[in-house]
């Protein structure tokens, strides 16, 4: 029975990943108000973002349509797409999906070990790596003038996240969503013909492996996504290829959503939505910390069987006319849900961030820089709390 | 590695998943009846009812729980539920001063 909620969840986690706009967060508030509990609703959220951080990538190399935890990949995969490698590119995401899960389920029980050993140090950390995150990507713009526009972004995102508040999917939706994809109309679009050899280069393992590490620290920060930490560490890396940063992307996106399970049972703090319901719905023990780890394990590798099997699929299905009206119905479908789960101050959220969002694409400034709406306020919640 | 060599590797994992899934699958608060959960002293469950009455909410939280029977349960937390508000209990039966009662881990209204 557990495996049918397992599968139900990659079921689900396969539509998130692949409907532009459509995320876990979304899905989660329909559990949240089902009759769920337990090992059941264990089992179906954490199939489910586990899948859904493996399949994310497909419409952001395919498509060009990134989700949240994808935007900083669409460049490097884009990249990969347009010489024909887009299956490579996904499957480089997947290896590096594949270590997070194993590094993951080896070092759970010590990371929780640690974080709730440290728990009151983190808090007192917690401002000074927010402060940091945010003037490291400020400062990494090539000049003074773009660094200029991306304090004026921090300051706008700030505005807009501690104004919309309650507004998060609308806000991440336009910074992220509607922008690349209108951009994308906007410019020609390319499509190149679509090889389905891969080879993931070995050397991909030390990039994977530092995204295990990176998204074990997002996943007990508060405010900072996956993006954000692939931007911090590839500041620190002088220069690093498409493939590695690809491998490091897929490795973050999938330790974030891993260590965020054994930070909940840790810190009782819940950093996405998927913990959000869980930490509604279950009990925190030993049994089901260890139970949630094996369904990471078992859906990190079905995640990544579903996403190289989805990619062969999708080689060369993607034509210029089915591009764009794979982008216009995204569009449409993505200010639909904006309106069916937020209401007009939803639409009006999406509207400035989207405003936003095109300034931060035209101006070829870090789109990371966007996420300062979450980082900023939570920034001044934790000094509220300090002082 | 090819993606023929990844594919694999998935699969041993999902393998290895799916076995430590049923090394670790333990279900202690399955969904129960209040007769069910306070036919053996320290038996767990998930039980769902309305509250019939509230006796107090705060510092700790004191109700009467029915779902055809009915059981007081203690919640060792401060709360805000009121009477007709269907609930989740996770809840451990237990004897206080000879009477049965449920005790609460954590309660979940219901939406």
């Amino acid at each position: 029975m557990i495996i049918l909620y397992c599968l139900l969840g990659a079921g689900a986690g396969v539509l998130a990943g692949l409907v532009p706009g459509l995320h876990t967060n979304n899905i989660a508030v329909l559990v949240l108000a089902s009759p769920f509990f337990g090992t059941e609703v264990t089992a179906f959220m954490l199939s489910m973002c586990i899948v859904q951080s493996f399949v994310d990538f497909i419409p952001s190399i395919y498509l060009g349509a990134p989700s949240v935890d994808t935007f900083e990949g669409v460049l490097p995969g884009h990249k990969m797409f347009l010489k024909g490698r887009a299956h490579e590119a996904i499957c480089i995401t997947v290896f590096g999906g594949i270590i997070a899960v194993i590094v993951g389920s080896m070092i759970t029980p010590l990371f929780f070990l640690f974080i709730a050993q440290n728990a009151q140090e983190i808090i007192l950390v917690t401002p000074g790596v927010l402060i940091f995150s945010v003037i490291i990507m400020c400062m990494k713009e090539k000049n003074w003038k773009k660094r200029a526009l991306a304090v004026f972004v921090v300051c706008a995102a700030t505005s807009q996240g501690m104004l919309f508040k309650e507004q998060i999917f609308p806000l991440i939706t336009g910074y992220f969503g509607v922008p690349t994809l209108l951009y994308s109309i906007k410019e020609k679009i390319v499509t190149a013909k679509q090889t389905n050899k891969a080879e993931v280069p070995a050397k991909t393992i030390v990039e994977a492996l530092t995204g295990a590490v990176g998204g074990a620290i997002v996943a007990v920060m508060p405010g900072i996504g996956s993006n954000v930490a692939a931007a911090m560490i590839k500041t620190f890396k002088n220069k690093i290829g498409s493939r590695k940063y690809l491998a490091m992307l897929g490795s973050i996106n999938t330790s974030n959503f891993f260590f965020s399970y054994a930070t909940l049972f840790a810190l009782d703090k819940a950093r996405n939505g998927a913990m959000l319901v869980l930490r509604e719905k279950i009990i925190p023990t030993g049994e089901m910390l260890y139970y949630g780890t094996a369904i990471m394990l078992f859906a990190g590798g079905l995640g990544g069987l579903i996403t190289i099997l989805l990619s062969k699929k999708a080689l060369n299905f993607f034509s210029e006319k089915k591009t764009f009206f794979f982008s216009i119905g995204s569009i449409i479908l993505m200010i639909f849900l904006v309106g069916a789960f937020n209401g007009t101050q939803g639409l009006i959220a999406l509207g400035f961030s989207g405003a936003l969002g095109l300034f931060v694409l035209t101006k070829k400034i870090r789109r990371s820089i966007c996420m300062s709406s979450l980082i900023v306020p939570t920034l001044f919640f934790y000094l509220f709390i300090l002082i | 590695m090819d993606d023929k060599k990844l594919s694999k590797i998935c699969l041993a994992i999902t393998l290895c998943g799916m076995i430590l899934l049923g090394l670790t699958y333990h279900e202690e608060f399955e969904k129960k009846t209040i007769y069910e959960v306070t036919q053996k002293e320290g038996t767990k469950g998930l039980v769902y009812g309305r509250i019939e009455y509230v006796i107090k909410n705060s510092p700790s939280t004191q109700f009467i729980l029915t779902d055809g029977n009915k059981i007081l349960v203690f919640y060792p937390r401060e709360s805000d539920y009121n009477k007709n508000d269907f609930v989740y209990v996770y809840a451990e039966s237990q004897t206080s001063g000879g009477k049965k009662e449920l005790y609460a881990y954590k309660v979940v209204k219901a939406e």
